[in-house]
């Protein structure tokens, strides 16, 4: 078993969600399938934050039927990310990256020019990919890392100034097997229900 | 010396129908077809292409790529075994494909496409061994600079990613326009004209 990695930025400094309350998670899914394994991977980072006793807002993208053209919908996700402490984003790579309809909700939600100087989500201290890969982890070096790139150099840039960007990822999806996939599971949930953030 | 390559296809992926990336096809056709090369051009947005990827065509993943259901996928896939060389027209809205590019990739990069599994190992091999050229064509408002500190996802994706399924010895170009919403008529001409430049010597 190999265990999940840490963070992709500095552990030490990392701002922490305000004390008070408890801390607010918004996760984001988009999958197309209801029996896929990001589905699957969802409900589990669900049942660790609800142990916690995080709130929760969920954003289904597929549910939705967001289209990545037209942008719909902007309105509501826009304030669930403003509420939010922390959001977790449950998706497959596909060739090396987002599937299109979260590439175009990034596209709509956090990339046109925001005022300047400002943070686009102040209140956002950790970003959080939960991700399965194809391809073994050899061959997305190769690739250059398309979407861990993405996170931790364009999406951390629109949380609060010291944003924290984790990946938990699962590589080599087509021989890992029965086991490899629910050990991973247990990995998920028993991360997203640790203290640590 | 590289390789020639006669069949070419372009896939322009713009929302924006008068932007100078518009001009910039239209000489990319003009100049493979003055050299003698056959081009097939695809240009997304006026097809009405639909980038997601429906729960069906996921369901099928495997073994979809012999008759799909949309006629404009499997349009693509005809073209993309024919072709010797890609080239893609597209605007960087941020340092990754644009989603309408991205989700061509998604549909049409299928398996026995762009790569096959070996049934027992399940080990990828390449399947697009007879393209040898893929060139980039792209503007965006923020500096190419900022583009490239950003990680470029948009040149990783096709510059690794996509030539990872391709010859062994395939050359990737990029043309690269930034600060696109201030050129002035002389900057567009000389991208313009360096895009032509270009793709004169492709076939």
């Amino acid at each position: 078993m190999t265990p999940l990695r840490g963070p992709l930025t500095r552990r030490f400094g990392a701002p922490r969600p305000p004390a008070g309350r408890p801390p607010r998670s918004l996760v984001v899914v988009c999958h197309p399938r209801a029996d896929s394994l990001a589905r699957g991977a969802a409900d589990r980072v669900l049942a660790g934050l609800a142990r916690r006793g995080d709130e929760i807002r969920i954003i289904d993208l597929d549910d939705e039927e967001f289209d990545p053209r037209v942008g719909d919908r902007t309105g509501t996700h826009r304030t669930h990310l403003e509420w939010a402490d922390r959001v977790v984003i449950v998706h497959p790579t596909w060739f090396s990256g987002h599937p299109a309809r979260l590439a175009g909700w990034f596209e709509h939600l956090w990339v046109p020019p925001a005022p300047t100087g400002a943070e686009r989500w102040p209140n956002l201290i950790s970003i959080e990919i939960v991700t399965s890969h194809g391809s073994p982890r050899w061959v997305n070096r190769l690739q250059a890392q398309t979407g861990r790139r993405l996170l931790s150099r364009v999406l951390r840039k629109q949380g609060h100034r010291r944003c924290r960007a984790r990946c938990t990822a699962i590589y080599d999806l087509d021989r890992q097997g029965p086991t490899g996939i629910a050990t991973w599971l247990d990995q998920v949930e028993r991360r997203y229900a640790s203290s640590d953030w | 010396m590289s390789r020639r390559c006669h069949r070419w296809l372009v896939v322009h992926a713009d929302n924006d129908p008068s932007s100078l990336l518009a001009l910039a096809r239209d000489r990319v056709v003009e100049e493979l077809e003055d050299a003698g090369a056959a081009v097939a051009l695809l240009d997304l947005h006026a097809l009405g292409f639909d980038p997601v990827m429906s729960a069906d065509e996921h369901a099928r993943y495997f073994g979809i790529a012999t008759d799909h259901p949309d006629p404009l996928v499997a349009r693509s896939i005809d073209e993309l075994r024919r072709a010797d060389g890609v080239i893609f027209v597209f605007p960087t809205v941020w340092p990754a494909l644009p989603s309408l590019l991205k989700g061509w990739f998604d549909r049409v990069l299928l398996p026995d496409v762009a790569f096959t599994l070996h049934p027992r190992t399940q080990r990828v091999t390449p399947s697009l061994r007879h393209i040898h050229r893929l060139v980039g064509i792209t503007t965006s408002t923020a500096p190419t600079w900022r583009i490239r500190v950003d990680g470029d996802g948009a040149r990783t994706t096709i510059g690794r990613a996509l030539r990872l399924v391709c010859s062994r010895r395939t050359r990737v170009t990029w043309l690269a326009l930034g600060h696109a919403d201030r050129a002035d008529r002389a900057t567009s001409a000389a991208f313009l004209d360096r895009v032509a430049t270009t793709v004169r010597g492709l076939p």
